[in-house]
């Protein structure tokens, strides 16, 4: 049993981003993404037994997620707009295809890349991914245009991305 | 957004759905792209993994610093694993909120947290003595922020502008010249000097002086020298290479280290320099003095100034009333402009339609027209307005400044200018801006001369988008004239010159104002501006103490 956890919270760990970012894909809103990726680690938990560790470990758990993730769309019901059921597979078939290396080492790039951003845009980073919240609220607390703020993630992403693909290129893992 | 699915549009449909600001209909449309084409699925989940990360990795850091508070307050000195394994973060609330229990959950809270914050808590890698200068060549390493009776060396491609990648070799024959490095550093080269662009965080002083200024974020800059290297530890320094080769450093603030290229077994290691501190090395020798010697060979710009003023004449135009007498918007409500530039405008109704006030919100809208001084194209219907600066107390050289806030700039189609200028007429003038690009939505700056109705001694840097509130300044100072874009959305700003237009100092009666044009097409957009100023430094004596400032009638 022992052995089962320790393996288990491996996978999750070395997976974590991917399983998030379909989720998140699927919801668009980080809080309800972070609900739904906890639902969903309980879930695999639960059904720890039924996964047969000689199979890769990934498409089995976005089936479960996927399965979260159509239970709390229902739930919602239609005030926000989803994507289609047909497109959600089709979307797992492009996060399986993703390839990308240890999420771990992927994670301490990209916080490497935040810590060198220039001082007022880490803390645009923080106010916008800390938590949940609408572009127009920051803009309003900023004193700026929503587009505007809308401008300068676009540009911080735009940096982050080549960082990390830098960073990792130099460490010879991209 | 347009229809279609150019890989632009798909990206700023994914861009917008990032951020939560697509709205139902962009959301079909992207649905419809996302399920026809696997490309643009791979786009998607790209862009909403890379999303993750950055959460991941912003919450992650939020968890470390707690953390790493908790070490350093702990007087015990405890095990910092200890302490990591009982962080308490958001996360964890989380958790608790859904009224989760169980082994299952903890084991799963304690190992992502535990996994990323021992990770986050590592040291930042020290900089790589051997990295490769190659690394960063896809993009612009370095930017040109900053300029001051700057004469660079080489064809115009040679010169700071659009290309200032890794292996870019900057030549300054003379003046300042400020580089922000996209790690943060900001160099202030001081000309005759020659520097090469290696990476984001790393420069080759050839020959010449600098000085560097280096915040937190981007500590470990390294400049190299022919006699060895400098790496910033947190600080500023400044960096002088003779004609021999011969290297001074100079720390202002804070220490760096340098290592000395020489052939002593000794000497190898690292030499600290702290504040105050000089040290020279040269053909194998070191010298550290503290402090400065009294006549020091190397005198070190750390600043860019504007020389001083004397006595300020402003004229401001805010928008928030009605002013009889002057340019009609649409309404027939007097706008505050007094001028047209000459040559311009003559097809132009007396109540302008282009124009609309909005005292309330205190703007005015400017809807460009099909006009191009370039060519003196359309020019009846051209819109170029402001002041008549004689009008304002210009008399003959005095320096003066004219600038607008222009926010949520909209996206004009190719070639597409606005911005400032000044200038005798529709034929003899300088304007500068932002002039729109081939790509949808995108902009560069712009400063150009025009004599005889013909644009000269163009130059153009830097990117704008769509949405960005920006502030330009247009000046004369000390006879010359420079305009600076401040970017708002981006907080960050840039200042171009150009060859002198020497046809304007002939010019007896100066105008300056606000200008909009769809040159090449005819899809008109508005601008919103939100503030018209001009600036006035008179050479008459003033009290000594301090500049003063008056407000013109």
């Amino acid at each position: 049993m022992g052995d089962k956890r320790t393996e288990f919270s491996e996978w999750l760990l070395r997976h974590q981003t991917h399983l998030f970012g379909y989720i998140y894909s699927l919801v668009r809103d980080l809080d309800d993404a972070d609900d739904l990726f906890q639902q969903t680690s309980l879930a695999l938990w639960k059904k720890i037994d039924n996964y047969d560790p000689a199979r890769p470990f990934l498409p089995w758990a976005f089936g479960v997620a996927r399965f979260e993730v159509s239970n709390f769309l229902r739930s919602r019901g239609r005030d926000r707009l989803y994507f289609s059921d047909e497109l959600n597979l089709l979307l797992i078939e492009g996060h399986q295809e993703l390839c990308l290396d240890d999420s771990s080492e992927r994670l301490e790039a990209m916080a490497g890349c935040i810590g060198k951003l220039r001082l007022r845009d880490q803390e645009l980073l923080r106010a916008c991914y800390g938590r949940s919240v609408r572009i127009a609220e920051i803009a309003k607390d900023w004193g700026r245009s929503t587009q505007s703020i809308h401008n300068s993630l676009k540009r911080i992403r735009q940096s982050l991305f080549e960082c990390v693909r830098r960073t990792l290129a130099r460490e010879g893992l991209a | 957004m347009n229809d279609g699915g150019s890989p632009d549009q798909i990206n700023e449909l994914i861009e917008a759905c990032c951020d939560n600001l697509i709205s139902n209909e962009e959301l079909q449309r992207l649905e419809a792209h996302l399920l026809a084409s696997r490309d643009a699925r791979r786009l998607f989940v790209q862009a909403f993994h890379a999303q993750t990360e950055i959460h991941f990795a912003i919450r992650a850091q939020r968890s470390a610093d707690a953390a790493l508070q908790r070490v350093l307050a702990d007087p015990s000195g405890g095990d910092a694993s200890t302490c990591l394994a009982e962080i308490p973060p958001r996360r964890a609330r989380r958790w608790s909120r859904r009224a989760l229990s169980g082994l299952a959950a903890g084991l799963i809270i304690v190992a992502v947290l535990a996994g990323l914050a021992v990770r986050f808590l590592k040291p930042p890698a020290a900089p790589s003595p051997g990295s490769s200068p190659a690394e960063a060549r896809e993009g612009n390493v370095a930017w040109l922020v900053n300029a001051q009776d700057c004469q660079w060396a080489g064809t115009e491609a040679e010169m700071p502008g659009r290309d200032m990648r890794a292996g870019k070799l900057l030549r300054l024959e003379r003046g300042l010249a400020e580089i922000e490095f996209e790690q943060g550093a900001r160099v202030i080269l001081q000309g005759p000097a020659e520097l090469v662009l290696v990476s984001g965080s790393e420069a080759r002083l050839i020959r010449g002086s600098l000085t560097a200024r280096v915040p937190a974020p981007a500590r470990g800059f390294t400049v190299l020298s022919p006699q060895g290297k400098v790496v910033d530890l947190g600080t500023e320094f400044g960096l002088a290479v003779d004609g021999q080769g011969a290297t001074t450093v100079r720390v202002f603030d804070g220490v760096v280290a340098a290592f000395p290229l020489v052939s002593s077994p000794q000497a190898k290691s690292a030499v600290t320099v702290s504040q105050d501190q000089t040290l020279r090395f040269e053909g194998g020798t070191l010298a550290l003095r503290t402090p400065e010697p009294e006549n020091p060979a190397v005198q070190f710009v750390r600043s860019i100034e504007l020389p001083p003023v004397i006595t300020e004449l402003t004229h401001r135009l805010d928008f928030s009333r009605t002013v009889a007498g002057t340019i009609e918007d649409a309404r027939g409500q007097g706008t505050g402009l007094s001028h047209r530039l000459p040559g311009t405008g003559a097809a132009v109704p007396p109540r302008d339609p282009n124009l609309l006030l909005d005292p309330t919100s205190g703007i005015l809208r400017l809807t460009t027209t099909r006009s191009d001084l370039n060519t003196q194209d359309c020019m009846p219907t051209g819109e170029y307005l402001g002041f008549r600066l004689n009008q304002l107390g210009l008399r003959g050289s005095e320096d003066f400044e004219i600038s607008t806030t222009i926010p949520n700039i909209p996206g004009l189609d190719v070639v597409g200018q606005f911005g400032l200028y000044i200038g005798g007429s529709s034929r003899a003038s300088i304007r500068g801006g932002l002039i729109s690009q081939n790509r949808p939505d995108h902009y560069n700056l712009f400063l150009v001369n025009n004599s005889e109705g013909i644009d000269a001694d163009l130059n153009e840097v830097g990117l704008m988008t769509k949405g960005d509130d920006l502030r330009l300044m247009l000046r004369r100072i000390a006879g010359k004239y420079s305009l600076v874009v401040e970017n708002l959305s981006r907080g960050s700003s840039s200042t171009l010159t150009i060859n002198h237009p020497t046809f304007l100092d002939k010019v007896p009666e100066l105008y300056a104002g606000v200008f909009g044009a769809n040159t090449q097409s005819d899809v008109s957009k508005t601008l919103t501006i939100k503030e018209l100023k001009v600036r006035l430094w008179t050479k008459q004596p003033a009290p000594r103490d301090s500049a003063t400032s008056r407000h013109l009638p």
